[in-house]
């Protein structure tokens, strides 16, 4: 929402794009159609794309979502831009953080300080705002001849075929029939291909409800994240602060519980409550107000993410609270994780049986967020008579005591290990004692001479070997040999093999070079 | 074992002080802390479950 005589896309800073409608030849069959060209739809164009596969991305609207919606992008989410090449503009324009602070009732009772270090090519976090993701993304789309997009064509139906499926879509020009191999919903929250294929999300609701709202202002205070626990502004309730580029700043804060949302989101009443976080916080200066919504803290998902044809990616999968922001993040991951096996597929360097690992990994990160979520939910929104007195209790002892501010770390998530995908090979390196990322484990990067580990690995699947490799020659592999010990302390003959998302494939303490050949072509299903 | 009589004085003493409106805040932090000084969490959740009892009047 934005403030009275302001359209929905009346940004104080941010030109929105309009897109025209569909010129040209529609309803040639396409090996993937993308439904929704959010981030996470554009992500998964780009990420076909790299592996040379075309897909079609189909939008409702004609031009980005409105408002700022997600705003930090984790380092993993920074590996994948790089992966797909549209990193630049994010490195120049975002906000990169490492630090959060807490507060109870005005007083700092931690400070926390996410894993860093000179070998990481990424800060553990960057703030930035939705719509310059979307634009950035939308600009890669642009250099990308494999990728056509099709703004103001709305999806009315799906029929599932032997081979894909026909999507039903309108644009201004009227209706057709649209064939695909495959189909990525894309779509959103409230996805349209979910309630056409009559697919509910499941799970539990928090009690929680925040607005969200943007202000533009002069204000001084580096970009650490600080989390006001029972301040003066909202008694009982919590408060969020995020910087963002081009002197904007979130404000997330709670509503208590017999608050009416509808109420609550009137613009007097956000300018009111705005007001108050501000005297706060201390800014005495002038303030715009941007933009803000409402939002509440669900943990939902659907059981499976691939029905057929159909591949649920990002927030049509799963909704998760904003406290571990996970949201866009994994959704990104998804769109990763989808988009190079699919892109295996369509190319028959794999079979289609590799699809089958994208829910239990992807769902895996969902109940992963699920499982901290509920964790950082019972700080930032106590559930319970209980749980509200403990929360209060600790942040009371915080004051003196540094242990129980630990308490209220919100827990940022780190990539989920996929330990039990179907594609992790058994963990051959424990019993040898070897170090170093474990198999499903996303790898850390490391310094290697001028450069990072992660600009050295190939496109699709790399096998690290520490020592004089054997000759090894695979069509989707690219050997990286390194002297034993430049990593993780790998004795010589040890090996990685690293997958196209940068987890571990497996780990070998003595690589057997025909043994490892012979697991990647099992777990692509190689003819 | 320690001598309880100058503990039970000190949470009464505590407890006048803070009113009953402060009580449940005021217990919840020294139950946490005492049990996370303990630095032994199966006996502190033990003695934590034994207190769980015998809070209602007996019928």
């Amino acid at each position: 929402m934005r403030p009275a005589g302001r359209g929905e896309h009346d940004s104080l800073y941010f030109t929105y794009p309009r897109f025209a409608a569909p010129k040209g030849p529609r309803g040639a069959p396409v090996p993937v159609a993308i439904v929704g060209a959010g981030p996470v739809g554009m992500a998964a164009a780009l990420e076909l794309a790299r592996h040379g596969q075309r897909s079609l991305l189909i939008d409702a609207k004609d031009t980005f979502n409105d408002g700022s919606r997600a705003i930090c992008l984790s380092r993993s989410s920074f590996h994948i831009l790089d992966r797909i090449d549209a990193l630049a503009p994010f490195l120049e324009t975002s906000l990169p953080w490492t630090t959060g602070r807490s507060f109870y009732r005005g007083q700092q009772i931690l400070e926390f300080a996410m894993p860093d270090s000179a070998d990481e090519k990424f800060r553990p976090m960057y703030n930035l705002q939705q719509q310059y993701i979307e634009q950035f993304l939308w600009d890669a789309i642009e250099r990308c001849p494999l990728i056509e997009t099709r703004w103001q064509t709305r999806l009315e139906g799906v029929q599932p075929t032997p081979h894909g499926a026909t999507l039903s879509l309108v644009d201004p020009d009227g209706a057709y029939q649209q064939p695909a191999d495959w189909v990525l919903a894309a779509d959103g929250a409230r996805s349209t291909l979910r309630r056409l294929l009559g697919l509910r999300l499941a799970g539990e609701a928090f009690e929680g409800r925040y607005v969200i709202a943007d202000v533009r202002m002069a204000h001084d205070y580096p970009t650490i994240r600080r989390a006001l626990f029972d301040p003066a502004c909202r008694p009982g309730g919590t408060v969020l602060i995020h910087r963002q580029p081009q002197d904007l700043w979130r404000i997330d804060y709670q509503l208590a519980p017999g608050d009416s949302a509808d109420d609550a989101t009137r613009e007097g009443a956000v300018r009111t409550s705005v007001q108050a976080v501000l005297d706060e916080i201390g800014h005495t200066g002038p303030w715009e107000l941007e933009w803000w919504s409402v939002y509440s803290a669900n943990t939902l998902a659907l059981e499976t993410y691939r029905h057929g044809s159909v591949v649920f990616i990002g927030d049509s999968a799963h909704i998760v609270p904003i406290f571990g922001v996970r949201g866009l993040n994994n959704g990104l991951a998804d769109a990763q994780n989808i988009g190079w096996k699919l892109a295996l597929v369509l190319a028959r360097q794999a079979g289609p049986g590799l699809l089958d690992s994208y829910t239990p990994e992807r769902r895996g990160a969902t109940l992963d967020v699920f499982a901290n979520a509920s964790k950082s939910a019972r700080f930032m929104t106590p559930p319970s008579f209980g749980t509200a007195l403990m929360r209060d209790a600790a942040l009371s002892l915080a004051l003196r005591q540094p242990w129980a501010g630990a308490l209220a770390n919100p827990r940022q998530m780190a990539p989920h290990t996929y330990a039990d995908s179907p594609l992790t090979a058994p963990d051959a390196g424990m019993e040898s004692g070897l170090g170093g990322p474990v198999p499903g484990a996303m790898i850390a990067d490391a310094r290697l001479g001028d450069g990072f580990l992660s600009d050295r690995l190939g496109p699709l699947f790399t096998l690290i070997w520490f020592g004089t490799p054997p000759p090894i020659a695979h069509p989707l592999l690219r050997l990286l040999a390194l002297p034993p010990g430049a990593l993780w302390e790998a004795p010589e003959g040890s090996a990685w093999l690293i997958r196209p998302d940068l987890h571990v494939a497996g780990r070998w303490a003595f690589g057997d070079a025909a043994g490892i050949l012979s697991w990647l072509d099992h777990l692509l299903e190689r003819p | 074992m320690t001598d309880p009589e100058p503990l039970f004085d000190a949470l009464a003493a505590h407890l006048d002080r803070i009113g009953e409106d402060r009580a449940p805040l005021f217990l919840a932090k020294a139950a946490l802390a005492l049990a996370v000084a303990l630095n032994d969490n199966a006996r502190a959740l033990a003695l934590l479950e034994g207190c769980a009892h015998d809070l209602e009047r007996p019928a």
